[in-house]
């Protein structure tokens, strides 16, 4: 019952110092936006200046910056990115959850996809490494990381197209299929190459600092087999900075599998991120922006949540 | 019997400056129900000595020589022979109780999991005798506080928990790595205390590892001196304080502050340590030895023994003729 209120304390904190984070980010990126020269409809075509006014009267652009703001931010309370500039009579919601495959469904099926094989993979090769350090595995592990933290996806998607697609002719090159396995191999591939290094290379850092400490070596001194040293002693420690590292990540994957869906042509929330920024779609950029933010602000509440169980420390 | 016996002990690091010689041919005993203190300055080879005892040295660490306990071989055996060993019949607590505790296991848990190993015992009988041993050593309400975490507990308190922890299985055998180091002075009187009331109460025998000659004093009936990975002199606590026979033991004693006399600078031995990467030819103490001479510079070192377990390892020829050790047996061994 204690804990269970400390936990309360702990979590209600932490949710109020998330609150005024949400809306520095909306008031930062909607001064950003705004800041833009020009307004979303001075494209390639003129328009005459009544049909403009007009337009900026129907999307309140007419009214004074501060006023658009409060107009916004009353929006975002109850839900609501507003309409999209571009696609003409859709809402910025619409195009972000749509009602078919696509938009974050499709982004998140992707997410998930490759954090499954992230996530296990990468704790399991780096655990590995750093108990078996200085062998050939761990140096494979290490330079593999090193490799992959140089090469962008934008280069290893590519790569992996021009290879499997166009070479060898196993995969399809680009787009979504009906998310099936053939389409979604390498785009899920490439990402978990992307991130699971990292991760392994992280575990393999945390796991080499923690057998070094003391407490282990009391562990040891306890007579203890090498089983229960690690899957007792050590695997919590080890395991505290990959779940912080894990949190962003996967949060980052959520919203910006911006060049992996450009590559492999996959209806995500990567692709309107570029069209909204090429469109000027004022709405959707913001939108997307916010509800990026909001995902990270949210995984890191979540990993607090997890950090409480790992670490007894913080429930004071 | 002795409990432990040291045979020709060396233990080297390899690094990428070079081998280390951390630890250098040492012998020495430790007898049934004794205290045997160790000292000597930083990086002497004291911890390492004892760690190799315990089969935690680093991994770029190598060890030859003979090391008996309770009649069997340590070194050289697998981890799982050793495991059968250590924190049951031999246990060692170390000089930083605020580390050497797993911050995120509570303290029942680290404890009864070394009486569930060695004694088979079940979670609800390891408790009781967890929670025991922890009023032995001092801890109030030990019922409640065996659910806590280390980071609850001050520093005495967990050196406590630590004490306790190591004395689970009533060790033959306890090796106290600078236990009080860490602590402050009224608790080092505390947990030397606790120490010296378990020694008797369980009849085991303690290696104290210190560079404190006042706990050394207080607490241990024999006192082995090391100096850059040897041991220097050896002998029973009386003669290595009242009739020290090796120049640095001397040295050592003359640098401890008197209370009597007040001194405008406080007695230092000049000069630092030997490298340990690159030990000089002949005696280790040569560089700051005040009666160093020619034969110090080169060849081997002269083993005096005085008998009855005296000895130092010294050129300087000394003649124990005062009565108080009987029977010298001018014993020379040329190590």
């Amino acid at each position: 019952m204690d804990e269970y209120r400390q936990m309360m304390k702990f979590l209600i904190r932490r949710l109020l110092v998330a609150i005024p984070t949400m809306f520095c980010i909306v008031l930062l990126v909607f001064s950003l936006v705004h800041a833009t020269p020009g307004n979303p409809f001075q494209g390639e075509k003129a328009l005459s200046p009544e049909v403009m006014k007009q337009l900026l009267h129907q999307y309140r652009l007419d009214l004074p910056v501060w006023q658009q703001f409060y107009l916004y931010i009353v929006d975002l309370l109850h839900g609501n990115f507003g309409p999209s500039y571009k696609f003409i009579g859709q809402s910025i919601n619409g195009l972000i959850f749509p009602d078919y495959m696509g938009g974050f469904w499709v982004t998140m099926r992707l997410a998930i996809y490759a954090m499954i094989f992230t996530v296990p993979l990468g704790i399991l090769f780096g655990c590995y490494a750093g108990l078996y350090r200085n062998t050939w595995f761990d140096r494979l592990v290490v330079m593999l990381n090193m490799f992959f933290s140089a090469v962008p996806t934008i280069v290893t998607g590519p790569l992996a197209v021009f290879l499997f697609a166009v070479i060898l002719h196993l995969l399809p090159a680009s787009g979504w299929g009906d998310g099936d396995f053939k389409h979604l191999f390498l785009p899920v591939t490439i990402l978990t190459l992307a991130y699971m290094p990292t991760v392994a290379f992280v575990t393999r850092g945390s796991i080499i600092d923690v057998l070094n400490s003391n407490f282990i070596r009391t562990a040891r001194a306890k007579g203890l087999p090498t089983r229960a040293i690690i899957f007792k002693h050590a695997i919590r420690p080890t395991l505290i900075p990959v779940v912080s590292l894990l949190g962003p990540m996967f949060a980052g994957v959520l919203v910006g599998a911006i060049v992996t869906e450009q590559v492999f042509a996959l209806p995500g929330l990567g692709i309107l991120t570029t069209n909204g920024a090429t469109n000027r779609d004022y709405n959707l950029v913001l939108g997307i922006t916010i509800f990026g933010s909001f995902l990270t602000i949210a995984f890191n509440f979540f990993v607090d949540i997890l950090y409480f169980f790992l670490d007894p420390k913080i429930k004071q | 019997m002795p409990i432990l016996e040291v045979k020709n002990l060396n233990v080297s690091f390899k690094t990428i400056d070079g081998v280390v010689q951390a630890v250098n041919n040492v012998s020495f005993n430790v007898e049934h129900g004794e205290v045997l203190g160790i000292v000597g300055e930083s990086g002497s080879g004291k911890s390492q000595s004892v760690l190799a005892i315990m089969g935690l040295l680093a991994s770029n660490a190598t060890v030859t020589g003979s090391i008996k306990f309770l009649g069997q071989e340590l070194v050289g055996v697998n981890t799982k022979a050793l495991n059968k060993v250590r924190g049951n019949k031999l246990s060692i607590i170390f000089q930083d109780p605020m580390t050497s505790l797993n911050p995120y296991l509570t303290i029942k848990s680290q404890m009864t999991e070394v009486l569930m190993l060695h004694k088979g015992m079940s979670k609800h009988d390891a408790v009781i005798e967890s929670i025991r041993m922890l009023d032995f050593v001092g801890i109030p309400e030990a019922k409640e506080r065996i659910g806590l975490y280390p980071h609850e507990f001050s520093g005495g308190m967990r050196q406590r928990v630590m004490i306790a922890m190591a004395l689970l299985c009533r060790p033959e055998l306890l090796i106290a790595d600078e236990p009080t180091t860490a602590l402050d002075v009224t608790v080092q009187a505390q947990i030397l205390k606790i120490l010296r009331d378990l020694q008797t109460e369980f009849k085991m025998s303690i290696i104290l590892i210190t560079h404190d000659m006042g706990v050394v004093a207080n607490a241990c009936d024999r006192v082995n001196v090391m100096y850059a990975g040897q041991l220097m002199e050896s002998g029973s606590l009386d003669n290595i304080f009242y009739e020290p026979q090796h120049p640095y033991t001397q040295a050592l004693l003359a640098s401890i502050p008197s209370l009597e006399h007040e001194v405008e600078r406080l007695a230092t031995i000049p000069g630092e340590p030997p490298n340990l990467l690159a030990l000089p030819d002949g005696c280790v103490f040569q560089g700051r030895c005040h009666k160093v001479h020619q034969e110090c510079k080169g060849g081997d070192v002269v083993v005096q023994d005085f008998g009855a377990g005296r000895f130092m390892k010294c050129n300087l020829m000394q003649n124990l003729t005062n009565g108080i050790n009987q029977g010298i047996t001018s014993n020379v061994v040329v190590n």
